[in-house]
This record gives C-alpha cells, sequence and structure tokens, in this order.
C-alpha cells in the first residue's frame, strides 16, 4: 500500500497544481484567450483531434526520418573521424560549428536553397540531432580497450573484422546514450523549423498548427498542441530508453543494474 | 618496435594460432557469450562456425568452464575468467604460450588451483609456455627453467634448471625438496636485484 502511495506521489503532484490551475482560471475571471483551464484544454483536444493527429503525423514522421538519418550519418562521421588523429583534428571543428550554430539562422537559407518544405524540415531536424551522436559515438569509439584491440592485432584479426566484432559491440553503449539525447533534439529541430518555416495548409505539422492557433487566440487549441507534443517528446524517449536497455540487457551495466533501483526503495 | 640487438628464433613458421596469449586482466570482450569469447581466435581466422565451437566447447571443458559456456563474463568471478582466458588462449592448439602475469591479481587459493589446472594442461599438451610471474613459489611449481631477470635495465641474470620431477602435482608444495628450490632461487632472485642496484 505505502509502495502504491510512492509509485503514485507524482500523479499526484500534477493532479494538485491542474486542480488550483482550474480553479484559479475558473474563480479568478481569466479570460479565455489569455489562459484557458486544464478542462478547457482537454475539450479543445477532443474537439479537434482528429486535426490533431494529422498534424501529429506529419510532425512524427519528419522527427522520426530526421533522426533515423542523423543517427547513420553521425555514426558513419564518427567512424570517419576515428580513423586517424589527421581526420579527427579537420573535421571535428565542423561539427562543432554545426552544434553551436542555433537552427534558426540557418533556417531562411535552407529554405531559400530547397524548395521542398519537407526537405527543409529534414534538414533542419538532422542538423539540430547529429551532433550527440557524432560526439558519443566518436568517444565510444575511443574508449574501446586497449588490450581487447591488441588481442585482435595479436591474432590478426582485418580491419573488417576489428571494426564489426569489436569497435561496433564496445561503442554501441555510448552511441545508443547519444541516440537518445537526439531523439529529443530532433523533436525540437522539427518544432523550430515548422515554426520558422511556417509551413500551412493540410500537409502542416503539429508545431505551425499550435503557431496558428495562437495567432488566432484560440489558446486552447494551441495548448493542446503544446501537450501532444511534450507527450511525443516523452513516447520517443521512452522509445528509444526501451531500446537502449533492450540491447544491452545481457552485458552492459547501464542495461543490467536498471533493475535494481526499483527495489532498493 | 626495433629491437636494439639480438634476434628470434622460432623453430616453426609462424601463423596467428601458433601462439596463445593470456595477458594479466583477462580481456574478454563482456557484450559476448563465454563460448563466444573463446570462438574469437578461431573466428578470426575464418574456420567455420561449428568447428569453432565444437573446439571451443572443449578448450571450456580442459580448463573446467564448460557449464558456463553460454554466461557472460561478468557474471563470472575472476579465476573464473581468468579460465576462460586459457581456454581462448589454446582453443588454436598452439605451439607457443606466452603468459603475462596472468594469475597476479587473483587470491592465493585460486591461484594455486589454477597453477595446479595449467600443469595439468601441459601435461597433457606439453607446449612451450614462456610464463612472466613475481612469484618465486609459482615459478618453482610450474617451471622446467627459469630465467631471473634484472629490474631496469631488464637484464638477464640468471638461467636455472628446476630440480623437480617432471611429473608433479599439488602435493609437492608441501614438500621439502620444493622449499629447498624455492630458497635457491629466491637467493638467484635477490643477487640479481643486487647487481641490479650496484647498475643503478
Amino acid at each position: 500500500m505505502k509502495k502504491l502511495g510512492y509509485a503514485l506521489l507524482p500523479y499526484l503532484f500534477g493532479l494538485i497544481i491542474l486542480a488550483a490551475w482550474e480553479l484559479g482560471v475558473r474563480f479568478g475571471g481569466v479570460p479565455e484567450y489569455i489562459l484557458p483551464g486544464p478542462l478547457a484544454v482537454v475539450n479543445a483536444l477532443w474537439a479537434n483531434i482528429g486535426d490533431l493527429l494529422d498534424g501529429l503525423a506529419v510532425t512524427l514522421q519528419v522527427t522520426i526520418i530526421a533522426l533515423v538519418l542523423a543517427a547513420l550519418t553521425g555514426a558513419g562521421f564518427a567512424f570517419l573521424l576515428a580513423q586517424s588523429k589527421l581526420t579527427e583534428r579537420m573535421l571535428f571543428p565542423y561539427a562543432v560549428i554545426l552544434q553551436v550554430t542555433p537552427i534558426v539562422t540557418v533556417a531562411p537559407f535552407v529554405i531559400i536553397w530547397v524548395d521542398n518544405i519537407f526537405g527543409v524540415l529534414l534538414i533542419l531536424a538532422w542538423m539540430a540531432a547529429v551532433f550527440p551522436i557524432i560526439s558519443n559515438t566518436l568517444f565510444g569509439l575511443k574508449s574501446v580497450d586497449i588490450n581487447l584491440r591488441d588481442m585482435f592485432r595479436l591474432y590478426g584479426a582485418t580491419k573488417v573484422q576489428t571494426t564489426l566484432c569489436l569497435l561496433a559491440p564496445s561503442t554501441l553503449p555510448h552511441f545508443l546514450s547519444g541516440l537518445r539525447i537526439a531523439g529529443g533534439l530532433s523533436l525540437i529541430g522539427t518544432v523550430v523549423a515548422e515554426m520558422v518555416a511556417g509551413t500551412s495548409g493540410e500537409r502542416s505539422g503539429l508545431a505551425s498548427r499550435l503557431l496558428e492557433a495562437s495567432y488566432r487566440l484560440e489558446l486552447a487549441k494551441a495548448l493542446a498542441c503544446f501537450v501532444l507534443l511534450g507527450l511525443t517528446g516523452l513516447a520517443i524517449y521512452s522509445a528509444l530508453d526501451w531500446l537502449s536497455r533492450r540491447l544491452l540487457r545481457d552485458w552492459h551495466e547501464s542495461a543490467v543494474n536498471a533493475g535494481f533501483s526499483d527495489n532498493e526503495n | 618496435m626495433q629491437p636494439s640487438t639480438g634476434q628470434v628464433n622460432r623453430a616453426f613458421a609462424a601463423k596467428p594460432g601458433d601462439v596463445g596469449f593470456v595477458f594479466q586482466d583477462a580481456t574478454l570482450m563482456p557484450w559476448a557469450k563465454v563460448i563466444d569469447n573463446v570462438c574469437l581466435p578461431l573466428e578470426i581466422s575464418g574456420s567455420n562456425a561449428e568447428s569453432a565451437r565444437a573446439k571451443a566447447m572443449s578448450a571450456l571443458e580442459r580448463v573446467g568452464l564448460a557449464e558456463f559456456a553460454d554466461t557472460y563474463p561478468r557474471q563470472l568471478s575472476g579465476g573464473m575468467r581468468m579460465r576462460v582466458s586459457i581456454a581462448r588462449a589454446i582453443v588454436t592448439n598452439p605451439r607457443l604460450l606466452l603468459m603475462d602475469e596472468p594469475f597476479a591479481a587473483l587470491d592465493e587459493f585460486t591461484r594455486f588451483k589454477l597453477n595446479n589446472d595449467l600443469l595439468q594442461l601441459w601435461q597433457a599438451n606439453r607446449w612451450t609456455v614462456m610464463f612472466v610471474t613475481h612469484s618465486v613459489r609459482e615459478a618453482v611449481f610450474l617451471s622446467e627453467r627459469i630465467v631471473v631477470m634484472t629490474q631496469r635495465p631488464g637484464r638477464i641474470a640468471a638461467d636455472i634448471r628446476v630440480n623437480l620431477p617432471a611429473h608433479r602435482d599439488a602435493a609437492l608444495r608441501l614438500g621439502h625438496v620444493f622449499a629447498d628450490e624455492s630458497a635457491r632461487i629466491t637467493l638467484a632472485l635477490e643477487q640479481a636485484m643486487a647487481t641490479g642496484d650496484q647498475a643503478a
């Protein structure tokens, strides 16, 4: 019973905040175009559910494709960087520049150069997501056990064998850790790109609908978009976290010991 | 690395697998099951998976870990990991086994046990083993020939034949013959240290 209460604690806290919000709005006389209460948001969500899910589908599509592209290119780029000190010295600064440049500032150029709006969103989301994958994978490639490396060399392993049987599995935990960060960033990148690119019409994503609703002072609908985007971010993180545990559960401490922290309480 | 002087003569043309290695740490791949760790040298040399598995299984049997084939290294104790490492070194049926302080990190009991096992393995297979150790008792118990080296620079200070029967077992450690041989080697080692100090 005590354990159940403990598990429900965060939800209880959330519920109290929501109740306070609803009551405050209702009895404080706040107009709905300034701040709608949570019930109004739920109503707006329900009333527009088909429309919003269409938007979510577009946003999710861009986010996932950008994430997959970031995973492939990021891991490949990291592998290229790890080939020698020279390539790393030559190329890594450009990866950093890619990371520290706010995508909002790049967006106008991408919009001019690429006339397909889906392509624009994809490029901007990819830009946001790729760096943590490069950085973490590179770190993993550099942390490969030196003794194991020696052993592979002593037994005359080819470069391909060393890559597949040593570098890839040894780097996997770091890559996955980068992927988990990149999942959230890919969504953020997509949202920012949608807002800057100002897509509208039928094939517009959830973020552009949020913007549109806020322009029209339909704040309940805008907040409904916001809630959906938040839940999407949570779902992406959970999915990647699950994937990571699934792939590492046999041998990596991070996944093997994951069950203990709950039992200790 | 370029040698400053000297040469290495081998009685055989070495291909990978003719020489087995055991390092100070077990150096196992944590993501691979015990059996896959032992298979690795065969896999690298491109032998077929099924025969590699059979050979690995037999190597694991020889170090007494057959029933742990499907576990991961993290589930094993230090001594067991070392056995896996030895199984991996002998799976290619090497002609020369290079062991660099393989049991240094283990407790005395485990060390004795692994010494006994290694001796048995050697008696069955008769590879040439080059074994680096800091333990005089381990050296005396295992060796036919002991080369004592000085500290920096590492020079050969003594080359001693061990006067013990070729066939040995754990009981040998308890007898006075073993104690006498240990004393003799200890003395040689102390002399080597002394000359090393003078040189420095």
